[in-house]
């Protein structure tokens, strides 16, 4: 297709727009044109982009991800990057009704016009929105229906460390940060496109980009019981394991200080400056935590430039700092202090996620107004020391209740601790823990309130949990959704008579989904077709969860999602995932649960290396200061 | 110093709300690092308002915001450095200090006027606009109803004493309105449209209807009319 074509193409969907735009709900999350938009002239040789969210504009616009990846590619001059969100229902009507394919807000151009499409993975449940936007953008679903007419689909983001559920779909991912590779793939593109080789050629090329992993190059083989037997290599010179990328050097990473800044609310409306990348807790359950190690931090002159640049530049009223543990900053006190006295000045309110709870944080929490209204939050986890250190989540019960003492004597009035329930090695004191931490919650603001607890307001929130690939308990079964409800229950009647205290949980059959695909291999490929055609999409939004259509689906393609969700694997398993390497190794993984079910906890490892391997691939800053110091005691 | 800003939204900008539009002008305002004042009392809030809210899906020639600035700026200044940090479809057409006027814009503004397109008319349509048209104004009475948000009850309305002037342009592809608007009388150009749309046969009126507001006016005490950016 020659610009031409595409530019004719573009405007016929403009044409439609006038007409049929007026009648979404709400209309501007399709109309662009947002403050630094990247302005290209489709007229001219340009390689296309597409960086598809598969949510809803307000929720895809609050992802820091697409800002940068959308800077990354803009700032090569011929790359036009475009954006693409999944259309709201009411307006995906009206697009299947007046045969509008699904377009890019820049330029409005139909999504098959692409050279490239760029999904973003950030939740497991999203996968049938992906689906529903390929068929909206009239690309074929799979990939091994493409042909040289249609756009590489490349999908990238956190879930792609088990890509396995997508491989049909994607014709590449990538796994890892992409700011230094998305050049190399876009160089990649270009020569491929000047020389006009096969699809097949471009993928045989691309596939020597560290990070990036063809699916299509690799047949997984099965044993009768379900389980794979092995994966076999298409064409030899595929690469045996894929090593996820990152960026060793945040300081030169590129940032943006001139971020799109949309019309209409966000769920994340402000600057956002990430801080650090990686984090060094090593808490046994989360992903996050093993997949995005090492630590790697942004200098506190780096990140004080960025926030000033981006006020500056956007006119926001709020200033947000970001990394998986904000407190764990080497310099977390005079950065904090720093950008305090500059958002005082400039008029601009600050919001700091997941501070530690010691005294800085209230001295900050008092400064920062506006604060008290949102109450204290913190994510104890689990119910009781045992099982906190078998998830190795390093909070102890004194620290909880010496911060609740400290908030409620400064005034505050609500606060909200997260938990997760189905932890391995849970029993029913652990459950009991999570009320009984409720009430003494209550307590505590009695004590400080003189006996009154009226305006007391303690919520406490359990989320499902769902074992994730690359953790120590990627093994580990999950619970069955009747274990989930009971355990739900038996917590909620703890309760029964505290009436400040609110227990809230996650919908189990979410989680049990979650679950499935988290862990899931290339056979659910089927089953995520299959429940789009009946109809499933916007899994992630409760009104729109179908999960007996999901049922239906499995049972359409012969699926069996327990075998996914509620099955302990043994450790001579294949797993789905265990090609993407992603610098922490397997032992470590496995002595970490180990270690975990005798309830032996390890330390963070900015204490002291814990050996996850990581160093071995990317230089780890902590492990490098800890080789320093030993070299400095030999001499 | 108080400043009345015209200012106008194309196409583009026509699905942003008036909620969004504050939030647009509070940001841009800070990026022009024009300093407002702020209202005293319990939660401060910078002295900005927009004298008329704008329905969604209406373009505009004639908005109105009015500001209140902690150092005084040269008007022209005060509208290069706006525009500069406005996105594309929003223009500042004018500025002006508002020295005699003491009451809010908002409070001020008695009629708008409107352009009303039939982008996708058919001849035969434009004459049933033109023929509703002059309908319309023999009528004594135009009765229509209007939802009640507050009671959500639905009401006759009579709309001609609220219609100072209706005139067809263009053999019936365009309408030219001047209607009562603001917190006293109001009348709204969807109201105006299906009072009309009853003097048409059945069926035939132009569905489409493009509305761009051109101006907004206030009543002096003789009664004449006075476009806002006339007020100093
Ligand atoms: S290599 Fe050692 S110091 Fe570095 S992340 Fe792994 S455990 Fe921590």
């Amino acid at each position: 297709m020659d610009n031409h074509q595409k530019i004719l193409a573009a405007e016929e969907v403009l044409r439609k727009l006038e007409v049929h735009l007026r009648r979404a709900e709400k209309p501007a999350r399709y109309t662009g044109g947002e403050l630094y938009q990247a302005e290209k002239d489709p007229g001219q040789e340009l390689l296309r982009f597409a960086f598809a969210f598969p949510d809803l504009y307000e929720i895809g616009m609050s992802n820091l991800g697409l800002q940068i990846i959308y800077k990354v590619l803009n700032d090569i001059p011929d790359v036009y990057c475009e954006r693409v969100f999944a259309p709201g229902l009411d307006f995906e009507a009206i697009m299947r009704e007046e045969e509008i394919p699904l377009f890019t807000l820049e330029s409005k151009t139909p999504l098959y016009c692409m050279d490239m499409l760029g999904f973003t993975f950030q939740y497991e449940m999203s996968a049938t929105n992906m689906v529903n936007m390929l068929e909206l953008g009239r690309i074929p679903v799979l990939s091994c229906h493409r042909s040289k007419e249609d756009p590489f689909v490349i999908i990238g983001g956190p879930c792609t460390y088990n890509p396995e559920p997508l491989a049909d779909i994607a014709d590449l991912f990538f796994i890892g940060e992409s700011e230094e590779a998305l050049p190399e793939i876009m160089d990649c593109l270009r020569s491929w496109k000047k020389e006009g080789g096969s699809r097949e050629e471009f993928l045989r090329n691309i596939s020597r980009i560290e990070g990036v992993y063809v699916p299509s190059f690799y047949q997984v083989e099965y044993f009768p019981d379900g389980r794979i037997a092995k994966r076999v290599r298409l064409w030899e010179e595929a690469p045996l394991k894929i090593v996820k990328r990152i960026v060793e050097d945040l300081d030169r990473a590129p940032f943006p200080q001139k971020p799109l800044v949309p019309f209409i609310a966000t769920v994340h409306d402000r600057a956002m400056v990430e801080i650090f990348r990686g984090c060094s807790r090593g808490c046994r359950f989360c992903q996050a935590g093993m997949i995005y190690r090492p630590v790697r931090e942004r200098s506190k002159e780096t990140i004080k430039a960025l926030a000033e640049a981006q006020l500056e530049a956007t006119g926001y009223e709020e200033l947000s700092i970001l990394s998986l543990s904000t407190g764990d900053y080497s310099q977390i006190q005079p950065l904090v202090e720093e950008l305090m006295d500059y958002c005082k000045k400039a008029d601009v309110s600050m919001s700091l996620p997941s501070l530690r709870l010691d005294s800085f944080s209230f001295r900050v929490m008092e400064e920062i107004q506006g604060y008290k209204k949102s109450g204290l939050t913190f994510a104890p986890e689990a119910g009781t020391q045992r099982l906190r250190n078998i998830i190795n989540k390093d909070i102890s019960q004194e620290e909880i209740e010496s911060a609740a003492l400290q908030a409620f004597s400064l005034g505050w009035n609500s606060i909200k601790l997260y938990f997760m329930v189905g932890l391995p090695g849970e029993t029913r004191e652990d459950l009991e823990g999570i009320a009984e931490i409720g009430k003494r919650m209550v307590e505590l603001y009695r004590q400080v309130n003189g006996g009154k607890a009226g305006r007391l307001q303690v919520s406490l929130s359990a989320s499902n949990f769902v074992p994730k690939p690359h953790t120590p308990f990627q093994w580990i079964a999950q619970n069955t959704q009747e274990e989930f409800t009971e355990k739900h229950h038996y917590i909620k009647d703890q309760l029964k008579s505290f009436k400040q205290v609110r227990f809230h949980y996650h919908d189990s059959k979410t989680s049990y989904l979650e679950a499935v695909f988290a862990r899931g291999d290339r056979r659910l490929c089927a089953v995520l077709l299959e429940a789009v055609r009946l109809g499933c999409k916007f899994d992630g939004w409760g009104e729109h969860f179908r999960y007996d259509l999901w049922m239906q689906a499995f049972e359409n393609t012969g699926v069996d999602p327990d075998f996914y969700a509620c099955r302990n694997r043994q450790d001579e398993e294949l797993l789905p995932w265990s090609f993407i390497d992603c610098g922490v190794e397997e032992s470590f993984l496995t002595r970490e649960r180990d270690k975990a079910l005798g309830g032996e906890i390890t330390k963070d490892c900015r204490e002291g290396c814990q050996g996850c391997g990581v160093n071995k691939r990317f230089s780890c800053a902590a492990w490098e200061r800890e080789g320093e110091a030993q070299n400095e005691i030999c001499r | 110093m108080r400043y009345a800003v015209k200012w106008s939204k194309d196409a583009m900008m026509q699905y942003i709300s008036h909620l969004d539009m504050m939030r647009l002008f509070q940001r841009a305002l800070k990026r022009a690092k024009i300093p407002l004042m702020y209202s005293q009392g319990y939660s401060p809030h910078p002295k900005m308002s927009i004298a008329q809210p704008l329905s969604l899906g209406y373009t505009s020639k004639g908005e109105y915001l009015e500001i209140e600035t902690a150092k005084d700026i040269e008007p022209f200044l005060l509208q290069q450095s706006l525009q500069q940090a406005l996105p594309k479809g929003i223009g500042i057409e004018s500025c002006r200090v508002l020295e005699r006027t003491k009451k809010a814009l908002g409070a001020l503004v008695d009629y708008a006027a409107y352009e009303i397109r039939f982008p996708m008319a058919l001849p035969s349509q434009w004459e049933q606009v033109c023929r509703a048209a002059a309908a319309f104004q023999k009528a004594e009475r135009v009765m229509v109803q209007r939802l009640q948000k507050k009671s959500a009850t639905i009401q006759m309305v009579d709309i001609k004493p609220l219609t100072e002037k209706l005139s067809v342009k263009e053999q019936g592809q365009c309408l030219e309105a001047l209607i009562c608007t603001g917190s006293r009388k109001n009348l709204s150009p969807q109201l105006l449209l299906e009072g009309l749309s009853s003097f048409a046969q059945e069926g035939k009126w132009p569905g489409e209807a493009r509305i761009c507001r051109k101006e907004l006016y206030t009543t002096l005490s003789d009664g004449k009319l006075l476009a806002l950016w006339r007020l100093s």
